[in-house]
């Protein structure tokens, strides 16, 4: 699995997919969106992994055809205490590790509007 | 005070004479993804971070489809407080405190007489020095530290808060210069018992609980979340697509920290690509399915809003000023006037369906006894206050009715020496009551609001007999004129 230059990562056909999202020092309050095509192949539920620190782990299998593509969207909610900024430090991290390739990790701190999303998309290739 | 008021004034005037100047529900929804951007420097891994973060996000080109939901949206996305002085104050229209506490510093503003005839202006400034502190973490003065001690000590600084109160009518010309003169009142506030910080970890379980049954499959998590997926899809696919995203990607990314640059590229970027999508409808979907998200989260945060709070005050009273306007002369001995110390609790729990129910008890002490005082005890007070939500008057914001009642055993002269205002004695001892009826009328959003209250005192300081007496009063909230006029 890489990146390509539209921001989509280009995947290999039957290629798994490692997702991990952690939860780091927010109530964990993330949502998958159901696959585009497939169906995930593992759940887990969110597991404290740390201090502060909440993880969900998925994985999916890239379809064997190709060309085609797969896609799914995070949104993740950051709980708000009025009056009070949210502190330095939290944030989400979304954690993409194919069959191929070194893993990928996406920050994602608290931009509102809330709950922030963030689509990624697979295109499959040979 | 002149100035200010010409300068609020004008600040309404341009809001409201001028449509296209109001900042638009799209630009307020897209401004914290521009100062993530304005935040990191051009050509950094940071600022390609952040451009990425925002190209990634179909809720945003979703927004850019301008629904009605976008207003609820943006609502929703902000986050109660008690604008006004004490109780004591000059020209309150407050009767019992409240155990809130407001977020920046807020500016109130009341005219009006309450219990005493001396007429005055009023301006309060709260803050709490978790707050301050966290500013001066924003400013770069204090570097972060996400150490166990360093939350201990800020979950502690957050239970505290620090107000004061001026009243310009303690300089001849009325004006506001913040002296030591005009300070009328100096107050903090320590939560004794507060879990309504929806952080707090009593409240862990209820927010599983929420993701648990907001991301089951049909309902609004799951929905939004596929709604979402789908969207970007339809878009991000596109022919025309990938040169938009190239393009938007190239000039963010070297744009400079310019707001009004970075804005005009967001801009641009989200519009076009909110035309890639097939069906027009798509984008309203999503904002629907966000509003409807963030509805079901609502009512969580407001249940955690009423949960009880008890709070311990101390208020620092100074004495009137002996010089006065002429329309508040007073005659009192050739000694200093006492300052005087109030220690209150105030208990908050939820009364009746949405009501509010605040009980309050209260103990004023001379900071120093006179030889003709009867040593340092002045009064002691209850008081209760019932708060109901009026509905939401035109789709804006809801009103507010209130029922407050007080009885004080003045135990003796409310100075602490004889004194009299204009010919009458001030405050002498005895038994007061109070009874009050308020209700307030917001103006919009505008972050403006009236209160009316209606007072019936079995005494006041210059009459014998019992009076009732009308107050109207002009609130500004500070935090949504600045919320509304920077898009944050």
């Amino acid at each position: 699995m890489n990146l390509l230059p539209n921001g989509n990562f280009r995947v290999a056909p039957g290629e798994i997919v490692n997702v991990a999202v952690t939860a780091q020092n927010t109530m964990f309050l993330a949502i998958f969106s159901d696959l585009l095509v497939a169906d995930w192949d593992f759940v887990s539920p969110p597991q404290q992994v740390g201090a502060n620190r909440v993880r969900e782990v998925r994985r999916f299998t890239a379809p064997q055809n190709a060309p085609a593509r797969e896609s799914f969207t995070l949104i993740m909610d950051f709980i708000r205490t009025p009056g009070v900024p949210i502190p330095p430090g939290t944030q989400y991290i979304i954690e993409l590790q194919g069959s191929i390739g070194n893993p990928i990790q996406v920050p994602v701190p608290p931009v509102a509007p809330f709950p922030v999303d963030q689509q990624f998309i697979f295109e499959v290739r040979p | 005070m002149r100035l200010f008021l010409a300068w609020v004034a004008s600040m309404v005037a341009a809001d409201l004479a001028l449509p296209q100047a109001t900042v638009s529900n799209l630009s307020q929804i897209l401004q914290p993804s521009i100062d993530d951007i304005a935040s990191t420097a051009p050509n950094t891994p940071e600022r390609t971070l952040a451009v990425t973060r925002l190209l990634n996000r179909p809720g945003l080109v979703a927004a850019a489809t301008d629904t009605e939901d976008l207003r609820f949206i943006v609502e929703a996305n902000r986050i109660d407080k008690q604008v006004g002085g004490s109780a004591g104050a000059s020209g309150s229209t407050n009767l019992v405190s409240s155990g809130s506490i407001p977020r920046l510093l807020g500016i109130a503003m009341e005219h009006g007489a309450l219990t005493q005839t001396v007429s005055g202006t009023t301006i309060t400034f709260r803050t709490n020095p978790a707050g301050v502190l966290q500013a001066l973490r924003s400013g770069g003065l204090v570097s972060p530290q996400q150490d166990a001690a360093t939350r201990n000590t800020v979950d502690f600084l957050q239970r505290f808060n620090v107000g004061l109160t001026f009243d310009t009518s303690r300089e001849n010309d009325g004006r506001f210069t913040g002296s030591y003169r005009q300070l009328q009142e100096a107050s903090t506030q320590i939560y004794l018992y507060n879990r309504r910080d929806p952080n707090h970890q009593k409240w862990q379980e209820i927010w599983n609980e929420f993701r648990q049954t907001v991301s089951t499959p049909g309902a609004p998590g799951s929905q939004l979340a596929n709604a979402l997926n789908a969207f970007g899809v339809s878009y991000r696919t596109a022919a025309a697509y990938d040169s938009l995203r190239q393009s938007a990607m190239a000039r963010l990314t070297s744009a400079t920290q310019d707001q009004a640059e970075i804005t005009a590229i967001v801009t641009e970027y989200v519009q076009t690509a909110a035309q890639f999508v097939a069906s027009g409808s798509q984008g309203r979907d999503v904002t629907r399915l966000w509003a409807q998200y963030l509805r079901e989260q609502k009512v969580v945060y407001d249940g955690i809003a009423r949960s009880p709070v008890l709070t311990f005050e101390y208020v620092l009273t100074r004495p009137p000023v002996q010089n006065a306007p002429s329309n508040a002369t007073t005659a009192v001995a050739a000694a200093t006037l006492p300052d005087l110390s109030v220690l209150r609790l105030v208990f908050v729990r939820p009364f009746i369906g949405s009501s509010d129910m605040t009980l309050t008890s209260s103990m004023g002490i001379f900071n120093n006894a006179l030889p003709s005082m009867r040593g340092n005890i002045r009064d002691w007070q209850v008081g209760g206050k019932l708060d109901f939500r009026l509905p939401e008057l035109a789709g804006r914001s809801h009103g507010q009715l209130t029922f407050s009642g007080l009885y004080m055993n003045l135990r003796q002269d409310a100075l602490g020496v004889p004194a009299t205002i204009n010919g009458k004695p001030a405050g002498p001892k005895g038994q007061i009551g109070f009874f009050q009826a308020r209700v307030r009328f917001p103006l919009g959003d505008s972050g403006f609001s009236v209160p009316l209250s209606m007072t019936v005192a079995s005494r006041t300081d210059l009459i014998d007999e019992t009076e009732v007496r009308g107050n109207i009063g002009l609130t500004f909230d500070l935090d949504k004129l600045f919320w509304r006029t920077t898009a944050r």
